[in-house]
């Protein structure tokens, strides 16, 4: 009873986005307060009927009622309670259904805090909402139920994929959704301004927080399926340019854009059009990272074709969506005034610069990515564009952008003075320098171009910093003047300053991964011992164990240097007997400053064990990097301006007060 | 009930929630551009408070302040007075409001019970596999629950009532079996195999009475499958019941004598028949070889023969065979014996030993008084083996 009674709560969240996506529509359109209010409640009510769905999907997996088909294709009775929660949404139904929560969730945020936002905008805006929500309700409904049930019941389930029973199933999609999903806000709010034909002052205030909201989580999703894949996988690797990832990669690109260009139009007005623009291609990308990794498109168009029904579906669906948008864009962006002016060189013309690498590497993604299908699909041959083709276009896109990211922050608005601005840099310069012959000592020589690279990156990173002590004149002031000003400090400063630190910390640990990696294959005896990179590796034997739903081998590896001993490796090699799948789990030491990574592979049959060391220099600086990028965004969020109080309804009704009543008699400004 | 109950609250309550803002008195709504000037007044504020904290300097100051009050001012000139007007209109004509709240109230139970019952499966309880798991025979009664729900949209399916005949039989419902063996009977698909269930469950509902109606039953069976073992097994439980103890030992005789080695009813029978012989004060059976049947493979013999690869099967099957030809050189006098090598032949794909076996048993048969009882079965038998023999 309790499926069912989530499958008509999912039905009726259909029905009231139905209404949520008419009334309010109409209401706005004709002047009527009373259908735009409607908006509202409806939204409210959405995310409490998705979540009794899911709360509704979420039991039947705690106790694998195996008459609903979803838990029995994707769980089994002795499957650790852990995933048989986060199997909940590690398939495709369970997946869609927390899409849905998620997109009900960032709705209900609108009807809740949007008291700022003009009647007639809102309700735009949640009708906008709503017609998502409407298209991935239907699709889940009719193409890819997860209330579906059977009986009489299967003895046990089929069990969840080994590769997703791991921690981190629990927050990778979770936070990669709510990203893709939070560009579907800045989307709402672009189509519903161009419907209105009025791009108002709020509109940036509110789109670009639940921008930088949505880039935080798609940063952390990202990352955490970066480092998902380099434990789990055991290839050694962090990125592989696999579809899978491109395709969330591409809106995370388009993302950074917006959340710059959205600054531009709240500070000074200018660029509307191109933000409009921006949103709507961001979340269109984020529909097709949700929809193309689980259609099957990107491994081959076959695979494509075997489900047509839901093929058909997300085809049409993404071509209402990114279709109409772009049309509605045509037809109405000619309406929005233009802005302010600012010369090219200024903080707003760095922010444009900004915005062409970052399209152009998002173009170059997408090219690479969608390219292959597009062949297999016209003439059926297969290419694979793989790291090369990423290496020789997107990273030179990457050179230009980070040298330049240095420079913005330094820059004012509207009009900049380039000498000064390279002449705050000399520190930079310097850091330049010393990032360089860091590397050099270290690596004895090493690839030119990468130690060109890491000096990028001290670059940026000393840039960063300097623009930020300069703003809190630190070492020029006396310290307790400095701690005084840097709390005074906007926080979107301090979160600005953490994100390009971020940036480049990141940057450092992707060159020294890609560059200086080391692999290693031995086959060992018990009691035998490799030397890679100056660790000395021993194999000290391997037993087995039985989990509660696998058997593994687990080997234990002795890490020592110059006779210390650093660390115990285990690393496993499990069998899930309900699928019959191998997996491996990466043994994992890391020094911050490199890890030491190990694979056990077969044995030999003669108590030799095919041993797989990896020395992976940097690697760690990439998640401490992303962790500081997000961690920017989370500061910068917590920016009290970016909440604004909503006007007051007696001083309205007469005339608007004078212009000149001053910024301090307000009533209604936020705290 | 409990989930119509609740679907219909949760729809009700979702429909009220719905209307709130259509049944209320909207408030005065504020001017479009009001929002604008917050925002820039906002802005505004902002300036100040960064200058009071020495982050800009004044001359920037004062350009960000102009372009600012440059906008308030515009779109202070933007609100005309018919613009407010239109943007005032707290929800004009009812008639409007009655068709949204007509909609609201239309939509969301009849769309929501369509879609519900085109997708729902309205009538199944869930099942957690700990209340499988617990022998509370929850999943039983669910099945038979869905059977009879299947069943009563469609009538004419004679596999649904046999499936539930056997669920009822099994949980001791034997009026409800009855009567879905009888369905399948009305419905032109009850062979001699659902005669004889009918009969059993009439039987064990009678307390092991065997009735009139089960009679029929049998004897339908035996119409339609003179060799049905559980019919003819009947059968004599029915003479034996009435009082013909020796009608009843010879058709259990002949039963037994056909049956198969590892005929898992066989020693049920063997058991009335020792009873029956107690009670007429007869011997138990084994001295009397000229009347027992032809001993099979023991218990031993079957567990060796689990043991072996096919091959080895086939030769142990063979050497049976061999043996049983052997006793019956001995003792030719025996029709059955004759028949069951016949057969064992035929299995073995032996035709021509098979025909042999035959013709040794034809004139044994022929030999019989026609009014001995094991008779017809055994001239059918023959009859039945002629044809399957190439």
């Amino acid at each position: 009873m309790i499926a069912e009674l989530g499958h008509f709560a999912l039905i009726l969240a259909l029905l009231t986005a139905v209404i949520q996506g008419s009334l309010p529509m109409l209401g706005a359109a004709r002047g009527r307060a009373d259908w735009m209010a409607v908006a509202q409640p409806a939204a409210i009510l959405q995310v409490v009927l998705v979540a009794l769905s899911f709360a509704a999907l979420t039991y039947v997996y705690v106790v694998s009622d195996f008459t609903v088909i979803n838990v029995v294709e994707n769980s089994h009775s002795a499957k650790p309670m852990l995933y048989k929660v986060t199997g909940v949404w590690g398939n495709h139904e369970g997946s869609m259904l927390l899409w849905i929560l998620i997109l009900a969730l960032f709705g209900s945020m609108v009807a809740l805090f949007g008291g700022n936002l003009p009647p007639s905008l809102k309700a735009r805006v949640l009708g906008v909402q709503a017609w998502i929500g409407i298209g991935f309700l239907l699709f889940t409904l009719l193409t890819s139920n997860p209330f579906l049930r059977v009986f009489p019941a299967p003895p046990d389930g089929r069990d969840l994929n080994p590769l997703l029973q791991d921690p981190g199933l629990a927050f990778h999609p979770p936070l990669l959704y709510a990203g893709y999903v939070g560009f579907s806000m800045a989307f709402s709010f672009a189509i519903a301004a161009l419907i209105e034909g009025k791009l108002d002052a709020a509109w940036a205030r509110w789109v670009r927080p639940w921008t930088l909201l949505a880039w935080a989580f798609l940063t952390a999703g990202i990352a955490l399926g970066s480092w998902w894949a380099y434990y789990e996988l055991g290839w050694g690797g962090w990125w592989f340019w696999d579809p899978v990832e491109n395709v969330s990669f591409m809106p995370w690109l388009l993302g950074t854009a917006l959340l710059h260009s959205a600054i531009v139009v709240e500070k000074r007005d200018a660029l509307k059009v191109w933000t409009v623009l921006l949103a709507i291609l961001t979340f269109s990308l984020s529909l097709m990272g949700t929809f193309i990794v689980r259609s099957g498109l990107l491994t081959s168009v076959h695979a494509f074709a075997t489900d047509p029904e839901r093929g058909f579906f997300i085809l049409v669906l993404l071509l209402i969506t990114i279709g109409g948008s772009l049309l509605l864009f045509a037809l109405r962006a000619p309406v929005l005034k233009p802005g302010g002016l600012f010369s090219p060189i200024s903080r707003e013309g760095g922010m444009v610069i900004n915005n062409l690498f970052l399209a152009a590497a998002c173009a170059t993604v997408f090219l690479g990515t969608l390219y292959p299908l597009f062949l297999e699909a016209v003439n059926g041959s297969k290419v694979s564009v793989g790291p090369p083709f990423f290496n020789a276009t997107f990273v030179p896109l990457m050179v230009p952008l980070i040298f330049l990211m240095a420079l913005g922050p330094l820059m004012p608005w509207k009009r900049a003075d380039l000498a000064g601005v390279f002449s705050r840099l000399k520190l930079a310069g310097l850091g330049a320098v010393i990032a360089a012959g860091i590397t050099l000592y270290l690596e004895q020589g090493g690839p030119i171009l990468a130690v060109a690279a890491m000096g990028l990156v001290g670059w940026l990173f000393v840039a960063s910093l300097v623009e930020w002590s300069d703003r809190i004149k630190l070492f020029r002031a006396p310290l307790g003047d400095s701690w005084r000003r840097a709390r005074n400090l906007p926080r979107s400063a301090h979160g600005m300053t953490l994100a390009h630190a971020g940036m480049a910390v990141a940057a450092a640990g992707m060159i020294g991964a890609s560059v200086w990696n080391l692999e290693e294959v031995r086959n060992l005896q018990p009691g035998e011992s490799m030397e890679v990179a100056g660790y000395s590796y021993r194999l000290d034997g391997v037993e087995q164990l039985e989990g509660p739903n696998y058997l593994a081998d687990r080997a234990s590896l002795t890490v020592t240097r110059d006779g210390e001993e650093i660390a115990v490796l285990t690393p496993e090699k499990r069998l899930y007997p309900v699928q019959n799948m191998p997996t491996t789990e990466a043994g994992i030491h890391t020094t911050w400053v490199s890890d030491l990574y190990a694979v056990i592979g077969d044995s030999d049959g003669r108590g030799g064990w095919t041993v797989r060391i990896f020395h992976e220099p940097l690697v760690p600086w990439i998640w401490l990097g992303s962790l500081l990028m997000v961690l920017g965004g989370f500061v910068s969020l917590s920016d009290r301006r970016l909440r604004i109080g909503a006007p007051n309804r007696q001083a309205k009704a007469k005339a608007a007060p004078e212009p000149e009543s001053g910024p301090g008699g307000h009533p209604a400004a936020a705290e | 009930m409990i989930f119509w109950l609740l679907a219909g609250a949760l729809t009700a309550g979702v429909v009220a929630i719905l209307l709130t803002p259509l049944m209320r008195r909207s408030d005065p709504a504020v001017a479009r551009a009001a929002y604008d000037q917050t925002v820039y007044r906002d802005q505004l504020r902002e300036l100040q408070e960064d200058r009071r904290r020495g982050l800009l300097k004044d001359s920037e100051v004062e350009a960000a302040r102009r372009e600012i009050e440059r906008r308030l001012l515009l779109s202070d000139a933007e609100s005309s007075p018919q613009e407010t007007a239109a943007q005032l209109a707290p929800g004009a004509g009812s008639a409007g409001r009655w068709l949204a709240v007509a909609l609201v109230v239309l939509l969301l139970p009849f769309a929501g019970m369509g879609i519900y019952l085109y997708y729902g499966s309205p009538g199944l309880p869930g099942l957690s596999f700990a209340e499988r798991q617990d022998g509370s025979g929850r999943e039983a009664e669910m099945l038979v629950a869905q059977l009879e729900q299947r069943l009563a949209g469609n009538p004419e399916d004679a596999e649904g009532w046999l499936v539930l005949a056997r669920v009822y039989e099994r949980s001791g419902r034997y009026e409800g079996a009855a009567e879905a063996y009888r369905r399948i009977i009305a419905l032109g698909r009850g062979g001699a195999e659902v005669q004889a269930s009918l009969g059993e469950v009439l039987v064990a509902a009678a307390d092991g009475q065997v009735t009139r109606d089960a009679r029929l039953a049998f004897a339908a069976a035996i119409e339609a499958d003179p060799a049905n073992p559980r019919a003819r097994f009947y059968a004599g439980l029915a003479m034996a019941q009435d009082d013909r103890l020796d009608d009843a030992l010879s058709v259990w005789r002949s039963l037994v004598a056909d049956a198969p080695p590892d005929a898992p009813w066989r020693a049920v029978v063997e058991q009335q028949i020792a009873n029956a012989m107690q009670s007429l004060g007869q011997p138990a059976p084994g001295g009397d070889s000229a009347t027992a049947p032809p001993r099979g493979p023991s218990a031993a013999d079957i567990e060796a023969m689990e043991a072996l690869t096919p091959e080895e099967r086939a030769d142990f099957v063979r050497s049976m065979v061999e043996g049983l030809a052997a006793r019956l050189e001995e003792q030719p006098d025996n029709p059955d014996g004759w028949l069951r090598l016949a057969r064992s032949y035929a299995v073995l794909g032996d035709g021509e030993a098979a025909g042999k076996a035959l013709a040794r048993a034809e004139p044994l048969i022929e030999a019989l008084p026609a009014e001995a009882p094991e008779r017809a079965g055994l001239q059918q038998r023959l009859e039945a083996l002629r044809a399957a023999i190439p």
